[in-house]
């Protein structure tokens, strides 16, 4: 009875915790996220289900039993396959699709320049990856990040570096959340208050049937220049076309709120779980982490710049703020353009232009993971 | 690691290109759908000329109702009528709406045809029969 007792002592979490002080390390940073999200409500719909994979993804366990996330038939397991294959990210792009309103960015089409600025920093992230000696795919998947865009920077690293899922997308999720905090003082540092003060003019009332070729036409653009991006775009344009076309209101319904919901708490859950310590503390993942808020930070920095460049050549100026709606972090990086907008001026109202510029980042990114997969795939 | 890796994995021409093909993919997007409202507004245009030379059909009313969108009629008419009645005292009594909607256009009046159909839905435009009409004395 003693051996049974001491057998079964030995295999509780209690012991193996005590083996292994980086799952309390990770229990510590899953309570973090918890605090975070519900008492500080950043980002609560994703660092909530985040954090609360974190803490049970980090409750060791005798290895063999089936249990774990990277254990072959486990429950867990078959829920990551959602993660691995790149289901849930494109579910997630039907959603968003079926939520977002592109009216903003069809009256103002050259705020869409700005959503492609800001994915600039994924590229000189690129670069910094491969400098810092990550191999090619894992570089790719690493500069992702700054695209700001969770579901995107998960399919593209399932797709090239599956190893790195945990890392990638806490570090996107992490900074995502962090954008009250890593964005106004790139934004303020790069803008003079002159420039801050610029109003918008008004925005044109959009036609359904623009709202309705919108996605049409977006999808034949887009995909015929990077089909890689089709499982994201495919999906988020046929989620902007159940809404705007006005028939089949239920699916449009159901993909913006009962399906987008179901596959972010899978999302969450799982990629939370598979920072299990042995896999996820490693110095790789600082590097990650690193690199992340740079991505994050050369994105924002990026479209600010983009932004006073059009300036030189616009008659009807554009306030440079705008530039840092373009990663497509939605719709965070746009309330604080317009937070910042406001705090200017409080009767200047840059939310709906902001808006635009996340659309066209969402876009964007996904375009920027297709290319960057053709690449690696053709490499 | 350095400088060597970034050469060695083609990271120079990979961050260029791929930058370069996100922009194009952009500001092409950006272009066409820059042009969706002009195109969408040429069609209806078409739409319109033919319809309203037809008078009172249901070809006329789903031009009309397809030009309404985004747009209201006036809470008060009295601007309006100052502004549209003139338009019809070469045209004598009764006349069609295609006259009507061609000298609002000659005129280059904002909206003819939303404003057209508000007269009409509002009772100042009166159906004579045989697409003719005449104002509400």
């Amino acid at each position: 009875m003693y051996d049974l007792l001491i057998s079964f002592l030995t295999n509780t979490g209690y012991y193996f915790i005590s083996q292994d002080f980086r799952y309390i390390i990770m229990i510590l940073v899953g309570c973090l996220f918890l605090y975070l999200g519900i008492a500080k409500k950043y980002e609560p719909l994703l660092l909530v289900p985040i954090a609360f994979g974190i803490i049970v993804g980090n409750i060791p366990f005798f290895k063999g039993f089936g249990i774990g996330v990277y254990e072959n038939n486990s429950v867990f397991h078959y829920l990551y396959f959602g993660v691995t294959t790149g289901v849930y990210p494109s579910i997630v792009f039907l959603g968003l699709g079926a939520m977002t309103d592109f009216s903003s960015l069809l009256a103002q089409p050259k705020l869409m320049l700005l959503g492609a600025a800001a994915q600039m920093g994924v590229f000189f992230t690129l670069l910094g990856a491969l400098f810092l000696g990550f191999l090619p795919r894992e570089a790719a998947s690493i500069a992702i990040i700054g695209g700001a865009d969770g579901p995107t920077s998960i399919f593209l690293t399932a797709k090239l570096a599956p190893h790195l899922i945990g890392p990638i997308a806490i570090a996107a999720y992490s900074y995502m959340a962090l954008i009250p905090v890593i964005q106004p003082p790139i934004m303020r540092a790069l803008t003079s208050r002159k420039e801050r003060l610029i109003r918008m003019e008004d925005l044109r009332d959009v036609s359904r049937t623009e709202k309705l070729v919108f996605p049409i036409l977006g999808v034949l653009l887009c995909c015929l220049l990077a089909p890689t991006a089709l499982p994201l775009l495919g999906m988020l344009f046929l989620g902007n076309l159940l809404k705007e076309c006005g028939v089949v209101d239920r699916l449009a319904n159901t993909a913006r709120n009962a399906i987008i919901d179901t596959a972010t708490v899978f999302l969450g859950f799982a990629v939370g779980m598979s920072t299990q310590a042995d896999v996820f503390l490693t110095p790789q993942s600082l590097k990650i982490f690193g690199l992340g808020a740079l991505a994050f930070s050369l994105a924002t920095a990026s479209g600010v710049i983009f932004g006073k460049i059009m300036n030189l050549f616009l008659k009807k100026k554009i306030n440079p703020l705008l530039g840092a709606a373009g990663v497509s972090a939605v719709p965070g990086s746009a309330r604080e353009v317009h937070l910042m907008g406001q705090h200017e001026d409080p009767d200047n109202y840059l939310l709906m232009h902001a808006m635009a510029c996340n659309s066209s980042g969402v876009i964007g990114s996904a375009i920027a993971a297709g290319v960057l997969w053709s690449f690696n795939i053709m490499g | 690691m350095g400088l060597e890796n970034i050469a060695l994995n083609h990271g120079w021409s990979q961050a260029f290109l791929g930058a370069l093909i996100v922009m194009t993919g952009l500001v092409i997007l950006s272009f066409a759908i820059s042009q969706i409202h002009k195109l969408v507004a040429f069609w209806e245009r078409r739409q319109a000329g033919p319809s309203s030379a037809a008078g009172e059909g249901p070809a006329n009313q789903e031009a009309d109702s397809a030009s309404v969108e985004g747009a209201q009629c006036p809470l008060d008419f009295t601007t309006t009528l100052k502004i549209y009645r003139p338009l019809t005292e070469s045209l004598g009594a009764p006349f069609q709406l295609k006259d009507l909607y061609q000298r609002a256009v000659e005129y280059d009046l904002p909206h003819p045809h939303i404003t057209i159909r508000c007269l009409r839905e509002d009772g100042h435009l009166v159906a004579l029969g045989e697409g003719f009409f005449n104002w509400n004395e």
